[in-house]
């Protein structure tokens, strides 16, 4: 019994690692909870800066484990009969672990910097041509920057679509409006207009590596650009209230023309202005 | 061994013993007291005793029975067998035992229990909108109870058609807490359907027991199984078995009538001057009469030629394509057809303004109660007339708000044949009134003022709206 203890904190690092490696290589029973393919042409920056993360802080923790476990072990109580001493500690020691993780919190927050711009700031743009100075990619340049393709409303407990529609205008007569059915078209750089009309929702694509805290009286917008047909999840990120866990949509992805079949076809459905009701008799 | 070991296999029997332990309570059906309480009130004060009367305890537990026999309970709901009116063409048994009983799944990986997964915490398990959400919602979840339903293709006195159920269930009503439940299976979303419909006969039936008792001797029994050992007990059991089953066969019959109510809406006429050439025997159904006679009068011109090139000419697009000079015309017949509709909106037989307001804000008036109050508390109840039914489940009252048709939110669903119904039928349970005098063209040309009404610069609130801008990198 004497070791219980050092070998109980010993089993943190093991399991730790070990559920990681186990969902890694998706082995039963817990397929499929490592990362969600990655359908967006940016995704691998995500990722790659979430790995780069998860090993550094991966390998720090094995490393504190161990340590941890080693000095239980070594000074037992049961196995040490000389008395405890107390120093002051080292000033070396300290000023080496403060700088360390300083220099490394310094350094991923510049080696991030160009992901964050590209996800959250660099909205794509239609045209952009030179300001009074002449020169391009200045700050005076004239920029047009791409208009969303439609508005999603978070609302307790659904994802409300609003498509700009033929128009390419959101808030006009032609808009599209639908609940939880997201459709965009594929290989094309897609601008969403994100809003809240209650409290706060966190907009998430897993499969687009696309996050988004929706902020109630503030209009987001988040962009990307879908490589592969299919329909995906769209869930919500932040706990919003007791309905939260079914706040689900769908995101379909699919390539330009049946998007805009699609679209013409809810609009379609959305101005009928005559009914007859269906004459397939008694069944 | 160890304390410590001890201590280790104690907590870790504890933890097993408390998850295993609590189980949810069986779910009951609760008593229809509110209504209950209103059928004694009709029967007056008794002389004896100055109270009301009241129903005694045999009485209410022959209700009790009865709803038993008829329905079953919410693990294992039934439908009555009836004579007159075949259920099976109302409530589907094998779908509602999928939305019935505890969440989970059968034997074949069937779900179960969606009415309690989707629908109960707000509708409650007996379907009288007082699930422990309802509280917190404004407006309030719909009490099936009454049978009565806004937004449905029927006009009011008559029940939903199954395809409006279903509606709201896919798509949600916008400006309310109901969700969409689209991305369910078509099948669950069906067994919902059912499921309501099913919840909303037995709370029919239930108000319809409660009425038979106010017909009844004080103490008479509503149905006496036991009387079986006299002849004169024997009929009058079947006697009443067949009152009962026959008030039940009229709320299935219904039901059933529902579907066949004629709902159809002619199309709405296109803006196009070719709507104003047809014959004379089609232009009351598929033109727009009262907008031609309008515009030739605003013309002075006495056929559709002169009106073609009198407007060509005002709206100055002689000198372009045909197609462009058709579709200016279209935009000055659109702006005409708003105009009769806003004169309706705010005179003569539509009057929408009333309620609605003089800026369509809807606050024209804002002090009335649905249905669903009124019933109970009188059709103009003070505050002090809620307390007696809060007290039996009804939930604090709160007034019914018009529309604001400013804001391009229709609960009913935005669709021109969802306006058209809500204007040619009214919204049962609330003050909008059904209009039955308006003609087609009419109701058209407020359905079209109506969708225009957001999008008047006045309505637009994006300029209130901050854009998240910042300094580009």
């Amino acid at each position: 019994m004497g070791r219980f203890w050092s070998l109980l904190f010993l089993m943190v690092p093991v399991l730790g690692v070990g559920i990681f490696v186990w969902a890694i290589a998706g082995w039963w029973p817990i397929q499929n909870h490592w990362l969600p393919d990655n359908i967006n042409d940016h995704g691998h920056v995500i990722d790659s800066l979430f790995n780069f993360i998860l090993y550094l802080t991966g390998a720090i923790f094995i490393a504190t484990g161990l340590v941890l476990f080693w000095f239980l072990w070594k000074y037992d109580a049961a196995q040490n009969a000389e008395p405890v001493k107390y120093s002051h500690g080292s000033h070396t020691l300290e000023v080496v672990w403060s700088i360390i993780p300083s220099v490394t919190l310094l350094f991923i927050a510049i080696y991030q910097m160009n992901a964050w711009a590209d996800a959250k700031l660099r909205r794509p743009e239609i045209s952009r041509t030179p300001g009074p100075d002449g020169k391009l990619h200045t700050d005076d340049d004239v920029v047009v920057l791409q208009p969303p393709l439609a508005e999603v409303t978070g609302r307790q407990f659904e994802w409300r679509v609003r498509y700009a529609a033929a128009d390419g205008i959101l808030g006009t007569e032609d808009d599209v409006q639908i609940t939880n059915e997201l459709h965009i078209p594929q290989g094309e750089d897609v601008v969403l207009r994100i809003k809240s009309q209650d409290v706060l929702h966190s907009f998430f694509l897993p499969n687009l590596r696309i996050k988004q805290d929706v902020v109630p009286g503030m209009k987001q917008h988040v962009w990307f650009r879908a490589n592969r047909t299919g329909v995906y999840d769209i869930v919500c990120a932040e706990l919003c209230g007791w309905g939260h866990y079914k706040m689900r949509g769908r995101l379909t992805v699919e390539d330009r023309s049946s998007f805009n079949r699609w679209l013409a076809d809810q609009h379609t459905k959305q101005t009928q202005a005559e009914f007859q009701k269906p004459t397939g008799g008694e069944e | 061994m160890n304390d410590r070991w001890k201590v280790a296999v104690a907590s870790l029997l504890a933890t097993c013993a408390l998850c295993a332990g609590c189980g949810a309570p069986v779910a009951e059906f609760r008593r229809y007291e509110m209504y209950r309480r209103l059928q004694e009130k009709s029967l007056g004060i008794d002389p004896e005793t100055k109270t009301y009367y009241t129903f005694d305890a045999q009485q209410q537990r022959d209700v009790d029975d009865l709803m038993w026999a008829m329905f079953g309970t919410p693990d294992e709901p039934s439908v009555p067998q009836l004579a007159d009116a075949d259920v099976s063409k109302v409530v589907d048994l094998n779908l509602l035992q999928m939305a019935a009983g505890p969440v989970g799944s059968d034997e074949t990986g069937r779900p179960t229990g969606l009415y309690r997964e989707h629908c109960a915490h707000c509708h409650g398990v007996t379907g009288d909108g007082n699930g422990p959400t309802a509280i917190f919602l404004n407006p309030y979840p719909r009490d099936y109870r009454a049978g009565r339903f806004k937004f449905k293709s029927t006009p009011i006195d008559t029940r939903p058609t199954h395809d409006d159920l279903k509606k709201i269930v896919t798509d949600g009503i916008p400006g309310t807490a109901m969700p969409s439940f689209r991305l369910l299976p078509e099948q669950e979303v069906e067994a919902l359907v059912h499921y309501v419909k099913y919840l909303s006969l037995r709370g029919q039936t239930e108000r319809k027991l409660y009425e038979t008792l106010t017909q009844l001797e004080a103490g008479e029994r509503l149905i006496n199984p036991a009387a079986g050992n006299s002849d004169q007990g024997q009929t009058q059991f079947k006697e009443r078995l067949g009152l009962i089953q026959g008030l039940a066969s009229e709320i299935v019959a219904e039901w059933i009538g529902a579907e066949e109510v004629d709902t159809h809406i002619d199309p709405r006429p296109k803006l196009e001057l070719v709507t104003f050439s047809l014959p004379p025997e089609e232009e009351e159904k598929s033109g727009f009469p009262k907008l031609k006679e309008e515009l030739f009068k605003q013309q002075a011109v006495s056929s559709v030629d002169e009106l073609r090139s009198r407007l060509i000419e005002q709206l100055d697009v002689g000198n372009q394509p045909a197609e462009e000079q058709d579709k200016a015309i279209a935009k000055h017949m659109a702006s005409a057809s708003r105009q009769i509709g806003q004169r309706l909106y705010y005179a003569g037989k539509a009057n929408c303004f009333s309620c609605h307001g003089p800026s369509a804000l809807g606050d024209g008036q804002t002090t009335d109660y649905d249905s669903w109050v009124t019933e109970f508390a009188g059709k103009l109840p003070k505050r002090a007339d809620f307390a007696e039914w809060v007290a039996l489940g009804m939930l604090p009252p709160r007034n019914i708000r018009p529309r604001n048709l400013r804001q391009g939110i229709y609960r009913g669903g935005m669709r021109p044949i969802d306006l058209y119904w809500r204007i040619r039928n009214g919204i049962e349970g609330t003050p909008m009134p059904g209009n039955k005098q308006l003609t087609s063209e009419e109701i058209w040309h407020l359905v079209n003022y109506v969708q225009s009404l957001p999008y008047e610069s006045i309505s637009d609130p994006r300029m209130a709206e901050p854009e998240n801008q910042r300094e580009r990198m």
